[in-house]
């Protein structure tokens, strides 16, 4: 009996012993739970994360962006909102007669599948004498979607359930009073443009940036505007005049109608129906909603402005294009196919359109162009050089290289995280990698993969002339922590390279052309090495080894040069490089050669120097003016045909001092 | 006058049994049958201490108890003879049951179109042990080892082990005379979903009492823990339950139960914004094929009816048959919602020996 009971007695420490040991392995925490309430998290990235960011974003001396700053966002609504009349949605809906019973008002529900995946319950308001007014609020369920489109976005929209609202955009498309003090002669209060805002989900309160896209806050207009056509200038120098704001002010581009601060050369988009989902809930479905969608892209359209060629009734409501802005006939072509062609003679939009120019091209349009590129790039370009749009292979092919930069190497192409993440999801990127391989650029590695963003890319800068020492660059380089220099060539006696494995090194040299070679590195990653020529001349001056901005603005300004043929008031670029009153204060001084200068440096890009436009324009990259003497960038440096191109070369790379 | 079942435990067994079906998504535990028999075998004390000891730090260490305390049906220590047999082990034999259940709603959705059905088949074993310190008091230990099979959705099937305690106080051998009991488990959880992975522990404080000698009545109120693997199976509730039995016959008896549930409710489905809303974690339910089903926990209540018939063939063998609803309703409705909650129907078969 007794070994019974010790039997008994081990079985059940036994059981005892299995389920506590059993309980033991219980430990650990599942990684994929997912908690709603949760104050949502930033995730930090690796790889490309400049969504919705400008390809320029001004990048400062200090490192900062300044189109991401929230100096830039204040100078943005003073000039826009300089009474400070609206800031709140409240009162921004009451200046536009939201819910006054007057004007045309319909609202539609929708997915935003193809943009920034929001749910999406918009307002269109006509308030009548050409103004429009817009307002969508933003249902988004983070959490679900990890950011993302999820149909639960939708969900929300149609419940317009608020815990889900993440914010109110706002596009007001109107004229504004030009105020003395800040906007400059010949704004005209009359030309309407489209003004973006963005409100507080609860409060309402303007908010000077937001988070679209689950990547953290980004300021305002950019966020906006950047897929909306618009352009982000620096902002001007403290406006000391007598009677000035005494800080900076939004920037002016030149070529636009009104000429007024704030006025960016954005345009709204227009609605893509077929790319939209819809609920299945009755009065929020596509059919239900189509003639209002068609009522708002006739809002749209009204806003484009049109060239003399664009005849049919529904053009009337627009404005004719001045001669150097934006035009909007690629865009409002887009529409009108879709709605049957002129007088938009059908009830449902079907998107099928392939412009003219890209006939031969279809694959490529339809799988890259139309879907990861057309939605911001038919705002781009102007239309004395239209070729931003894309509305031509031609256009697209010109800007291989380009291209190639941004989605290959950069990964800040396309311009939006669901667009990106899609493009590298289809099969796109194929055909995108195909095109540029056919034309010269490196999109693959040598297993035939698509080489991704993300990767180490070593940029030891353009081919130059300087002199001795020289201080070389990897600052461009892309994802590398890193550097590894070498003399590939032309290496002697008297041919150093100090602190080579820095991102900066000096290299010392005789008289002569020599090529040297980067590898930049993450962790174990190396890049494709990269040469560069570098050709020492000790007997090169100044101008073209330390130019300041004088020596550029005397370039500039040359009259075999020419650029200040068309660059200046009245001609088509956005920038003049004549000697005008650029800050207002009734003559021309030193302080304008500060705001001169200012713009100047807008035109280059910091983050990717070679890419400047004060670099390629010139040189004749999709430039209205064509290549301008002594910018053959294709010669050797210290070719007579490049000695400009040499000096502004050398002048961006020394910091572009003043 | 007293009649006697001849498997006194049975109803308690099958209640037992049918709390399993629910016990990959519900904290409902099943009770392993404990029955008390008349002995006169005597333990040594060396032994009754040890294992006295053993339990007491199990339930010490679990910090729970079974949420059955129903275990027995049989006066403490007094038995009908009236003798009281203090401080000794009653010589238990092995329990051991197998079982099919018919479940129409294995994900606990609300929507028609997430409700997956399956069947399983079970089995269970179990080691109880009673120890009679005093004339009033009674303990039980129980260890037990089972496993739960399904047919389709393999990640519902699972291993489980655990132990259990309870303690019983009677203040007298009248007839009417209730149990007072206190009651402790502790489970541990294998499944072929990881997400499920688990303890559970409850604790439980119960009363029965004989209301004729053929209706008996049993009360409990009971705390349940689930600690698992995923958050979203980490569970909390509180339980109020109602047990009737019915003796038909000398081998049948009808049992009939009632339980409230307040805590922790979870239920699969595809994402719709309601169960967003509701829910207070939520993870991709890795017991189920379809990648665009989670599992989602919020707070809500439970309502449970079971009803029952048990078959006693001879004192070692019995059947059970029983149907049990589920409706579970959440605490927090936005004003889109469609509809309340989910509900589940089990139907099980379970066969039960004891040897």
């Amino acid at each position: 009996m007794c070994a019974r009971y010790f039997d008994r007695y081990f079985l059940y420490v036994g059981i005892s012993l299995s389920a506590l040991l059993l309980m033991s392995c219980s430990s650990g925490e599942n990684p994929s739970d997912v908690f709603p309430n949760a104050a949502p998290v930033i995730k930090p990235t690796s790889g490309p994360d400049s969504f919705l960011l400008f390809p320029n974003p001004q990048k400062q001396d200090d490192g900062s962006l300044q189109t991401n700053t929230l100096a830039y966002a204040k100078a943005y609504y003073e000039a826009i909102d300089p009474g400070n009349l609206k800031t709140t949605l409240a009162d921004w809906k009451t200046a536009n007669g939201f819910g006054s019973g007057t004007g045309t008002e319909v609202s539609v529900v929708f997915g935003d599948v193809k943009d920034l995946g929001y749910g999406r319950r918009m307002t269109a308001r006509d308030i009548g004498g050409g103004s429009y007014a817009f307002m969508v609020e933003n249902y988004a369920v983070a959490p679900a979607a990890n950011y993302g489109y999820s149909s639960l976005n939708l969900d929300a929209a149609v419940a317009r359930d608020t815990r889900w609202h993440v914010s109110t955009n706002a596009i007001e498309f109107s004229g504004a009073d030009c105020i003395p003090t800040s906007d400059i002669a010949g704004c005209d209060s009359s030309v309407k443009f489209a003004k973006f805002y963005t409100f507080h989900p609860t409060t309402g309160a303007r908010l000077l940036e937001a988070n679209l896209d689950g990547r953290g806050n980004k300021a305002m207009p950019g966020i906006c505007i950047s897929c909306h056509g618009g352009r982000a200038y620096p902002l001007t120098p403290p406006d000391t005049k007598p009677g000035g704001l005494g800080q900076p002010l939004f920037p002016v581009i030149g070529f636009t109608a009104s000429k007024k601060r704030g006025d960016v050369e954005a345009h709204l988009q227009p609605f893509d129906v077929d790319s939209f989902s819809f609920s299945t809930v009755p009065g929020y479905t596509r059919a239900a909603q189509e003639a209002k969608l068609k009522t708002i892209n006739q809002m749209v359209l009204c806003t484009y402005p049109k060239e003399s060629t664009e005849t049919a009734l529904e053009n009337v409501c627009r404005r004719n294009v001045v001669f150097g802005e934006w035009s909007g006939t690629p865009v409002a072509t887009i529409i009108r196919e879709a709605y049957g062609g002129n007088g938009l003679p059908n009830a449902t939009f079907s998107d099928t359109f392939v412009p003219t120019d890209w006939k031969g091209q279809e694959t490529l349009y339809k799988n890259v162009v139309a879907s990861s590129c057309r939605t911001c790039h038919i705002l781009r370009g102007t239309n004395t050089m239209p070729d931003l749009n894309f509305n031509s292979y031609a256009a697209f092919l010109g800007y291989a290289d380009q291209i190639k930069g941004h989605v290959i190497d950069r990964g800040n192409m396309p311009l939006a995280k669901i667009i990106y993440e899609r493009l590298w999801g289809s099969s796109g990127i194929e055909t995108l990698a195909s095109f540029l391989e056919t034309n010269g650029q490196t999109a693959r590695d040598t297993s035939g993969a698509v080489l991704k963003p993300g990767r180490p890319v070593a940029v030891p800068g353009p081919d130059r002339i300087t002199t001795s020492p020289a201080t070389l660059s990897a600052a461009g380089s892309l994802y590398a922590t890193t550097y590894a220099w070498s003399i590939f060539s032309g290496g002697g006696p008297g041919v150093t390279l100090v602190n080579a494995n820095t991102a900066t090194p000096i290299f010392n040299a005789l008289n002569g052309t020599y090529i040297l070679q980067l590898i930049a590195s993450n962790g174990t990653t190396q890049s494709q090495p990269v040469r560069v020529s570098v050709t020492i001349d000790n007997t090169i001056g100044t101008v073209t080894a330390t130019p300041k901005f004088a020596d550029i603005k005397a370039v500039l300004q040359n009259v075999n040069t020419g650029c200040t043929g068309c660059h200046t008031p009245g001609g088509g670029p956005p920038i003049f490089y004549t000697n005008i009153d650029r800050n207002g204060s009734g003559g021309i001084d030193e302080i304008d050669d500060l705001w001169f200068y200012t713009e100047l440096r807008g035109r280059i890009n910091f983050t990717d120097i070679a890419s400047s436009a004060l670099l390629r324009k010139p040189s004749g990259h999709h430039h209205g003016g064509g290549p301008q003497p002594g910018f053959n960038s294709t010669t050797a440096p210290g070719d007579a045909a490049r000695a400009n191109y040499d000096i502004f070369l050398n002048w961006i790379l020394n910091g572009a001092p003043y | 006058m007293l009649q006697i079942n001849p498997l006194p435990a049975a109803s308690i067994w099958h209640l037992t049994v049918s709390h399993l079906r629910l016990a990959y998504s519900k904290s409902v535990s099943f009770l392993p049958a404990m029955k008390f028999l008349p002995t006169t075998k005597i333990v040594p004390t060396r032994i009754t201490h040890a294992m006295l000891l053993m339990g007491l730090i199990i339930c010490a260490t679990t910090v729970n108890a079974t949420e059955q305390a129903n275990a027995t049906e049989q006066p403490i220590a007094v038995e009908q003879t009236g003798t009281a047999k203090p401080s000794y082990f009653e010589d238990l034999s092995i329990r051991a049951d197998v079982g099919f259940m018919a479940d129409d709603n294995v994900t606990r959705a609300k929507n028609s179109a997430d409700k997956l059905s399956d069947q399983s088949l079970s089995v269970n074993a179990n080691l109880p042990f009673t120890f009679m310190p005093s004339k009033h008091v009674r303990a039980l230990f129980n260890g037990f080892l089972g496993g739960e099979k399904f047919a389709h959705y393999d990640g519902l099937s699972r291993v489980s082990a655990g132990v259990q305690g309870e303690l019983q106080y009677r203040h007298s051998a009248a007839f009417f005379a209730p149990i007072f009991a206190l009651s402790g488990r502790a489970v541990t959880e294998r499944y072929q979903s990881k997400l499920r992975d688990s303890s559970r522990y409850s604790v439980s404080v119960s009363m029965r009492q004989p209301v004729t000698d053929r209706i008996q009545v049993f009360g409990a109120l009971t705390h349940h823990q689930r600690d698992a693997y995923s958050k979203v199976f980490t569970i909390a509730e509180e339980a109020a339950r109602l047990n009737l039995d019915y003796l038909l016959s000398p081998q049948g008896t009808i049992y009939m139960s009632g339980e409230y549930r307040v805590g922790d409710i979870v239920s699969t489905g595809q994402p719709t914004l309601e169960l967003i809303n509701l829910a207070e974690v939520y993870a991709s339910d890795d017991a189920f094929t379809d990648p665009q089903l989670y599992a989602y926990r919020f707070n809500g209540s439970t309502v449970l009816a079971t009803l029952g018939y048990n078959h006693g063939f001879s004192p070692n063998h019995a059947l059970d048959f029983s149907w049990r609803r589920i409706e579970s309703t959440p605490e927090q409705k936005k004003n889109y919602s469609t509809s309340s909650g989910y509900v589940v129907n089990q139907f099980s078969l379970v066969y039960l020996m004891n040897f």
